[in-house]
């Protein structure tokens, strides 16, 4: 379970996040949804412990324990997992190699048999060319071969809690049909994990369907409400919570 | 391939066999000229301070690929390459770890036409130790349809004043040419994403120094794994 109370986040002295709240129990799938520059991506990066974001004050806590102050790392290994909305190319580092040092940075005594075996699946799963995990981290794929890359990651590291920032930038519709098709599967073997969908469309939403919808703008929460809030996003837009001050949470 | 091992490179000319990987060991050696007239591989792996120059004098119809690592507080290397012969090509591959002070001169001459090379040179500075790259391409008039390629790139620890000089001196216009130049850091988004799959900041440092230095060698499994070993004494 992951909870936010009260967090305040400022980017180079310009307050980013005010006063946000969520709660995200085992098993439940939340959308966060809002226009762009509202503050979605620095939420995952936040709890993700990046060095750029400066959390001024409020907590975060992972299975009733506090993360604020943890490092990157550590909130890894607690089973946090960030997809990224535009994943890193890194030069030289392949997928296969930074995968098993992550692997056994997060368990002991992983035979190397089981390791191949379960990143093979996995690429087969996501109908990915299996060469392209030896081949430098993202360097060079297409933009859905990036997402791929990370849902693949996802199936290998087995995170308890996973953040999916704009997954579906960058995926043509039969990829993005894969890639959630995998992420279904996921939380079907693993009926304790939950998710936090960052987008601005409705349309992941008809292949992962949330639990929650949250609708944010100016670094808060403005409504919460169900599937159908998704929706009504999509008919009417955001011109709504752009002017709304005040939080509004419909069940 | 068989791989040879030259315990002693001598001063004078070393003609090389086709189809052969070679290491040479770099002992009691300050100038070597090597004619290469077939297509060849050379490791140099050295973990001593050395002052050396090369000259390789490449033939028609060759291809040269030179794997240099070293790891050391002084280096003085100078590699003169000649492409003397027409569609002949030369991949350099030169990775360091400064430990104090190494300088690189590595020129390039493009004598003849359909010829192509190249220069990958990633050196790493630890704390305040310095890099000096001076990498010169030529174009002679008449060897259209070459190409060149350098990347460069020096990867800083701490602080410094290391440099990198990439030059092009091209004298005919079918030529296709690029070159890069960096000095900096790792990318804080590169930590960021590896520190967010669970690596702590030792291992992620350790993929990213190994990536940057070994990644583009054409050198066997085992030869990784013993520089990799290397490597990890140091970070």
């Amino acid at each position: 379970m992951l909870e936010i109370k009260n967090l305040y986040v400022n980017v180079d002295d310009k307050q980013i996040l005010k006063d946000f709240n969520i709660k995200i129990n085992d098993g439940e799938v939340h959308a966060l949804m809002g226009p762009n520059g509202t503050g979605k991506s620095t939420l995952s990066k936040v709890i993700l412990a990046n060095k750029k974001y400066i959390i001024k004050s409020g907590n975060i806590y992972f299975n009733n324990e506090e993360i604020t102050n943890l490092s990157t790392d550590e909130i890894a290994n607690k089973g946090i997992f960030l997809s990224n909305q535009l994943p890193c190319e890194i030069d030289g580092v392949t997928t296969a190699d930074f995968l098993r040092t992550a692997v056994n940075a997060k368990e002991e005594n992983v035979s190397l048999y089981s390791f191949i075996k379960k990143i093979q699946d996995a690429t087969k799963d996501l109908k990915m060319d299996e060469s392209m995990i030896h081949r430098s981290i993202n360097k060079g794929f297409s933009g859905g071969e990036k997402k791929k890359n990370e849902i693949l990651q996802m199936k290998v590291l087995n995170p308890k809690f996973i953040i999916l920032d704009e997954i579906d930038s960058g995926l043509d519709v039969d990829s993005l049909k894969i890639v959630c098709e995998n992420i279904n599967n996921y939380l079907k073997e693993n009926k304790d994990a939950s998710v936090l969908i960052i987008t601005h469309y409705p349309r992941i939403l008809e292949y992962i369907k949330p639990d929650y919808v949250h609708v944010m703008n100016d670094g808060t929460i403005k409504k919460t409400g169900t599937y159908d809030l998704a929706l009504e996003i999509e008919k009417n837009g955001y011109e709504t919570y752009k002017n709304n001050s005040a939080s509004i949470v419909s069940e | 391939m068989n791989k040879i091992v030259l315990e002693q490179v001598k001063s004078n000319s070393i003609n090389l066999k086709d189809n052969e990987r070679y290491l040479f060991k770099e002992d009691n050696i300050n100038n070597a000229r090597i004619n290469v007239t077939t297509s060849a591989i050379i490791d140099i792996f050295n973990e001593k301070n050395i002052d050396i120059n090369y000259v390789f004098n490449v033939d028609n119809n060759c291809k040269l690929i030179l794997n240099i690592f070293d790891i050391s507080e002084n280096i003085n290397r100078n590699i003169d390459i000649n492409i003397n012969g027409e569609i002949s090509e030369v991949i350099i591959n030169i990775s360091s770890i400064s430990l104090k002070e190494n300088n690189y001169v590595l020129n390039i001459n493009h004598n003849n036409k359909n010829t192509s090379s190249k220069s990958n040179i990633h050196s790493l500075a630890l704390d305040d130790n310095i890099v000096s790259i001076k990498n010169n391409g030529y174009v002679k008039k008449g060897s259209s349809k070459s190409n060149l390629i350098q990347d460069n790139k020096i990867i800083l620890m701490g602080d410094n004043n290391s440099k990198i000089e990439p030059k092009l001196f091209i004298d005919e216009y079918d030529v296709d040419a690029s070159h890069g130049a960096y000095i900096g850091k790792f990318l804080d988004d590169e930590l960021f994403y590896l520190n967010s799959r669970g690596l702590n900041e030792i291992d992620s440092y350790r993929l990213l120094v190994t990536g940057f230095l070994i990644y583009e060698f054409d050198i066997l499994d085992d030869d990784k794994n013993y520089l990799k070993e290397i490597i990890s004494k140091y970070i």
